[in-house]
């Protein structure tokens, strides 16, 4: 499990996660995660294409990330690639209902700066 | 068997056991089995997860409802949903003390 980030701007920061967001690999990027969507200033765009396996335990990191930012007037969004397990995980825990899922990464930028 | 099964079955392990073990029922040894079945409804790849813990039943078991907005969001019962979402078959039997959770991913047979 990897993580990587890019701050696109001043107000935008993607967060790049490759591998499997199972037990172990959740636990690999929790820290990380958590302090690259603690700045204050930046929107996130979570970049999921390089995930290849999406467990409970991953969802719930990403949500109280969210919930996290959300809480301090931040917003994340998600960037996956379609028609993936993923996507399929995401759609089916309802979890794209709470945290805005996009395939297209002008439109997850436009969402998550909206 | 298709990659895409392989990947459900992958899955519905991954939040079975996580399951057993957040539960702390993983005191004792856990047991999994594997089955490769073929009937009039096609191939199936089934797993059993077996362990000694207390009777549940995750087929009954209700999952947490799911949230209307992020704040309300809770932690848990993600993993209940996944594997009733992602299995084709699912059983549950208490048997002799364990708990027996079999789930079960069906393709389509080649040709």
């Amino acid at each position: 499990m990897s993580i990587a980030f890019e701050d696109v701007s001043d107000t935008l920061r993607h967060i790049q996660l490759s591998g499997r967001l199972d037990i172990p690999g959740t636990e690999a990027i929790s820290l990380k995660f958590t302090n690259l969507t603690a700045s204050p200033s930046r929107r996130v765009v979570v970049d999921l294409r390089g995930v290849d396996f999406l467990a409970s335990i991953g969802i719930r990191e990403l949500i109280a990330n969210a919930k996290a930012l959300q809480m301090r007037g931040s917003r994340m969004v998600l960037l996956v690639t379609g028609e993936t397990a993923v996507a399929k995980t995401l759609s089916v825990t309802g979890i794209d209902t709470l945290i805005p899922m996009f395939t297209d990464v002008a439109a997850a930028n436009q969402a998550a700066l909206a | 068997m298709p990659a895409e099964g392989l990947q459900r079955l992958d899955l519905c392990l991954n939040e079975a056991l996580a399951n057993v073990v957040g539960h702390g029922r993983c005191d004792s040894p856990i047991e999994l089995r594997l089955e490769s079945l073929d009937d009039a409804q096609g191939p199936e790849a089934r797993v059993t997860v077996i362990d000694q813990g207390p009777g549940f039943d995750a087929t009954q078991a209700s999952g947490a409802p799911r949230p209307a907005s992020l704040a309300e969001a809770e932690p848990g019962g993600l993993g209940l949903l996944m594997i009733r979402s992602f299995s084709d078959t699912l059983d549950y039997r208490r048997l002799d003390g364990r708990n027996h959770l079999s789930f079960g991913v069906r393709w389509a047979p080649a040709g």
